[in-house]
Parts: structure tokens; C-alpha cells; sequence
């Protein structure tokens, strides 16, 4: 059953529609990575469904509540994109807060658990106003696992934080999705988004282009491979001339002794290996380079 | 929505502004009963007990809008201008933040004018119920209209100068449209609170109306907005 259901959702500001008609489900347990260029509509859209920005038709259910997010709002958590925090209250006294918010009571226990989990334990007490940026979205982060909710909508959670935290950022989030928790993350980090999310979207102004996992949208949008074919390094002018005239009708390119073939379909692979054998060319290597997310993406 | 009402009553005891108030009040409320004590007999139509209260109940009527609008101008539209209110508004309803926040803001007045008669009635042995009901009708009047003016003008900056024009203009134009005989400034004093201070119960609660009516705007108008 789907945690997070949407029809047609739209949102226009004036007469721009920066949202147009997004029809999406999303599963529990998934980690649901929304893609997109800079106004493609990302935020607008994690900002409807999370009862920041109010849509201008269509219908959400989170959550199997039809429409009335309040209901649920307990049981959601949320890091918006950007964000200002209390400068004069400490980490614990937000998370303390924002707890009783949402309707929980955090204990002192509970909120050290969280604060070590995004790896700002030991700055509890300190003032937010004298966090650094990272901080700020960690305790972003923490503000929203505090009152342990089963859906969490994380805004770029990686996004201005160091290396490092960005690891331990991502380790969490696969954590969270063991304990059954729904993540739905927007990320401008491709490598991350192909790493750690079980189902992507990829919006284009307001639209969204495809939705599915890494494997299906790498075979929806794989025009070609590249096949590449390590020889040995001592072939020969005029082996190199057979190579050419056995594969006419393919693109191929020399790198050395590498011999690159652009191929459509897996299918071909195995009747190249085997013609180039045939001919008594010693193969050393052969790997296929799929496209990765980047060049899908960019290919929208 | 207990949260934000605690948080936002205690945020008001912070900073320069609440203990300037306070101070002012406070000090309202000494000169009040020392004047009561001065004239133990009715002098021109005005109680002893009256008299104890007097002071307190000016300051009230002068400045009491411009209190409670230099401290809650921005009470919603700060909240809105940082974004702290996209924590909020995914954790809570948007009726329990204002509610919350107004709920906390009365709490305050209550506990500041609450203090104010208490001194008064330490100091004169008397009961003063009554002034105390007026004054927190004539400032839930006045804490209405700052959450309606918080969530009309988006800027804080904004509200603050509209806020401290209207606190200085509506006590102003009242009292002239009070005395006044023509019509297009008459119907002002319906709409703000002093007119009714001088009539009978349940008259008196009529700014009540006024205020349900402007909570009312002001949920109205947060509601539809994005953030």
C-alpha cells in the first residue's frame, strides 16, 4: 500500500505553474530520490506534501489520509530546503521543542540518541546561533527524526555539509529504511541518489519525465553502450584492418591496444567476443560502460 | 499547541522592551495606590477603590495598544520572515500555531497586569476583579489587532511602523471621534475599545466580538498562506 499518493497535483504562483499535474506512489520502506534541475519544481512539490505550500488542485493521501496532512502531521517528519533556527535556544532545547509540537514528549535519552545518530553529540547545550552551517542541517535532520516519524521528507540533506558528514548522512538514512521507516529525498547529488535510493523521479519544469528504479530507467534511456575490448598490446596494422572489416556496421574506435564498439543491445556483446575469436584475436578483458545517472539525467 | 503558547509567553519576558513595560506598569500601579491612600474619601465622583486602580487603568487606555503592539507586531510575520515556521507548520496544524502563539501572548498580559493587581491589592486590602476583567478586554483587544496586523504586512520592519502609528493614532482618534458629532468620524469609536469601557455589562464585552472577529481574519489568512 502506498505511504505517499498523489493526483495530479498542481501549484501555480500567479500564472506561473510550477507544478503541473504530478500523479506519483510511493511505497513503504522505499527511499524515493526526486531529481531535478534548479526550478524544475522539486521543492514546491516536497513543500506541498509536507503542508508548507498549499497545492492548487489535485489530491495527496500520505499516509492513507486522504488530504487532511494535519491528522498525520505526527507521524512525518520533515527537513525543509532552507531553514533558519532558534539563534538563542541550544540543539536540545529545539529538539526538546519541536517534539512537543508535533504532540510527543522527548526525553533526555531520546534526544541524545538523535543527536549522536546525525553526529552532533556533545554540541547540546550549545546555542544554534553558533552553529555552522553543516550543524544547522544536522540538527535539521535531528529535528526530524526527534519525534520518530514513519515518513520522512528530507529536502537535500547532503547539500552544504562536508564530505564526511554527507557519508554519515547517507549511512543514516539507509539505517532509517531497515527500521521500515519511507524516506522521500530531493538531492542534487547524483552518485548519492544512485547509491542509496531503491526508486527515482526525474522532474523537468513541473513535469516528471520518468519515474523507476536505477535498472529501469538505465534500460529506458540506454541508447547504446560502450563495449570496451582489451587485445593484446602487440596486434598488428593489419589485424587491427580485420577487426574493422569484421565489424563494419559498428562504430568503433582504437585507444591503443583497447578497441572501443558502440553497441545497442546486450545481445551483440557475445556475437562480437565470439567473431573476434573466431578470427584468433586473444581477448585479455571486455567491459560494458552503462550510462550512469548523471548522463541519464543530463539526457532529459 | 501548549508548547507554542509557553514558548511564545516566555519569549515575551526577554529582552529590553517587556522590562521597560513592565517597569512602567509596575510603577503605574505604585503611584495608583499611594494616590488611593492619599484621598481615603471620594473626591468628584471617583471611588477609593477606583483611585487605587487609576493609575494603572491610564497608562492602559494611553498606551496600552502601543504596549502590546511594540511586543507582538512581528508575532507571526517574524516567524514567517526566518522560516522557523516551516518547522512548525509540518509538525502542527496551522490553527494550533496561531492559537498557540495567541494563547501565549494573553498569557503574558495576564501575568503582567495579574502581577500589577496583585501589588495593588496587597497594598489597598481590596478586591479590584473588575478593573482587572476591563483591562484584559480592552488588551485582548489590542493583542487581536497585532495578530491581525502580524499577519497582514509580511515584513517585520513593516508591521512595526504601521503598528506604531496606529497605536498612537487609534487612542487619538477615538477620543476625537468620542466628542464628535459628525457622522464619518462617529462610527470610529464603535470599532475600537473605549466607547464601550464606560458602558454596562455585557456592553463592555462588545471588543470581545471585536477580537474573535480578528483572530478569526488573521486564521483566515494564515491558512492560505505559503510558506
Amino acid at each position: 500500500m502506498p505511504v505517499i499518493e498523489t493526483e495530479k497535483l498542481s501549484k501555480s504562483f500567479s500564472r506561473n505553474e510550477v507544478v503541473s499535474s504530478i500523479s506519483l506512489k510511493v511505497e513503504k520502506g522505499e527511499i524515493f530520490g526526486f531529481l531535478g534541475r534548479n526550478g524544475a519544481g522539486k521543492t514546491t512539490f516536497v513543500n506541498m506534501l509536507t503542508g508548507i505550500t498549499l497545492p492548487t488542485s489535485g489530491r495527496m493521501l500520505l499516509l492513507n489520509n486522504n488530504n487532511d496532512i494535519d491528522q498525520i502531521k505526527h507521524r512525518v517528519g520533515v527537513l525543509p530546503d532552507y531553514s533558519t533556527f532558534y539563534d538563542h535556544l541550544s540543539a536540545k532545547d529545539h529538539l526538546k521543542y519541536f517534539c512537543k509540537v508535533s504532540g510527543k514528549t522527548a526525553t533526555t535519552s531520546k534526544i541524545e540518541e538523535v543527536l549522536r545518530a546525525v553526529g552532533l553529540i556533545g554540541h547540546e547545550k550549545k546555542k544554534v546561533g553558533k552553529f555552522s552551517f553543516g550543524m544547522k542541517k544536522k540538527l535539521g535532520i535531528a529535528q526530524a527524526l526527534i519525534h520518530d516519524p514513519e515518513l520522512l521528507f528530507l529536502d537535500e540533506p547532503t547539500s552544504g555539509v562536508d564530505a564526511e558528514s554527507a557519508i554519515h548522512i547517507q549511512r543514516l538514512i539507509l539505517e532509517l529504511q531497515k527500521n521500515g521507516k519511507t524516506i522521500f529525498m530531493t538531492s542534487h547529488n547524483l552518485d548519492e541518489v544512485e547509491r542509496i535510493c531503491t526508486r527515482i523521479a526525474i522532474m523537468k519544469e513541473g513535469h516528471i519525465q520518468s519515474t523507476g528504479t536505477m535498472k529501469e530507467l538505465k534500460k529506458k534511456y540506454q541508447t547504446r553502450s560502450r563495449m570496451q575490448v582489451k587485445l593484446s598490446s602487440h596486434i598488428r596494422k593489419e589485424q587491427k584492418e580485420n577487426i574493422k572489416n569484421l565489424l563494419f556496421s559498428y562504430s568503433i574506435e582504437w585507444k591503443d591496444s583497447m578497441l572501443l564498439v558502440d553497441v545497442m543491445a546486450e545481445e551483440e556483446i557475445p556475437t562480437i567476443v565470439h567473431a573476434l575469436s573466431k578470427e584468433g584475436i586473444d581477448i585479455y578483458a571486455v567491459h560494458v560502460h552503462e550510462p550512469s545517472l548523471q548522463e541519464i539525467f543530463l539526457s532529459q | 499547541m501548549w508548547a507554542i503558547c509557553f514558548r511564545e509567553c516566555k519569549d515575551l519576558f526577554k529582552g529590553f522592551k517587556p522590562v521597560l513595560i513592565i517597569s512602567i506598569l509596575l510603577g503605574m500601579a505604585m503611584v495608583s495606590t499611594r494616590l488611593g491612600a492619599a484621598f481615603p474619601d471620594e473626591i468628584e465622583g471617583v471611588t477609593q477603590k477606583e483611585m487605587y486602580t487609576s493609575g494603572l487603568t491610564l497608562t492602559i487606555t494611553l498606551f496600552g495598544i502601543l504596549f502590546v503592539f511594540a511586543l507582538s507586531h512581528s508575532v507571526m510575520n517574524k516567524e514567517i520572515e526566518s522560516k522557523t515556521i516551516r518547522f512548525l507548520v509540518t509538525k502542527t496544524s496551522r490553527d494550533r500555531i496561531l492559537l498557540g502563539k495567541f494563547m501565549g501572548t494573553v498569557l503574558f498580559w495576564l501575568i503582567i497586569i495579574g502581577t500589577c493587581f496583585a501589588f495593588i491589592t496587597l497594598t489597598s486590602r481590596m478586591i479590584h476583579l473588575t478593573n482587572y476583567i476591563e483591562i484584559m478586554i480592552f488588551l485582548l483587544y489590542s493583542i487581536s489587532a497585532a495578530f491581525l496586523l502580524s499577519n497582514t504586512v509580511p515584513k517585520s520592519n513593516q508591521s512595526m511602523f504601521i503598528g506604531l502609528i496606529l497605536a498612537l493614532a487609534i487612542p487619538g482618534l477615538s477620543l476625537w471621534a468620542y466628542f464628535s458629532e459628525r457622522w464619518y468620524v462617529m462610527w470610529l469609536k464603535y470599532v475600537t475599545p473605549y466607547y464601550y469601557t464606560d458602558l454596562a455589562f455585557p456592553l463592555q464585552g462588545v471588543p470581545l466580538l471585536f477580537a474573535a472577529l480578528f483572530i478569526a481574519l488573521s486564521l483566515y489568512l494564515f491558512k492560505r498562506r505559503d510558506f
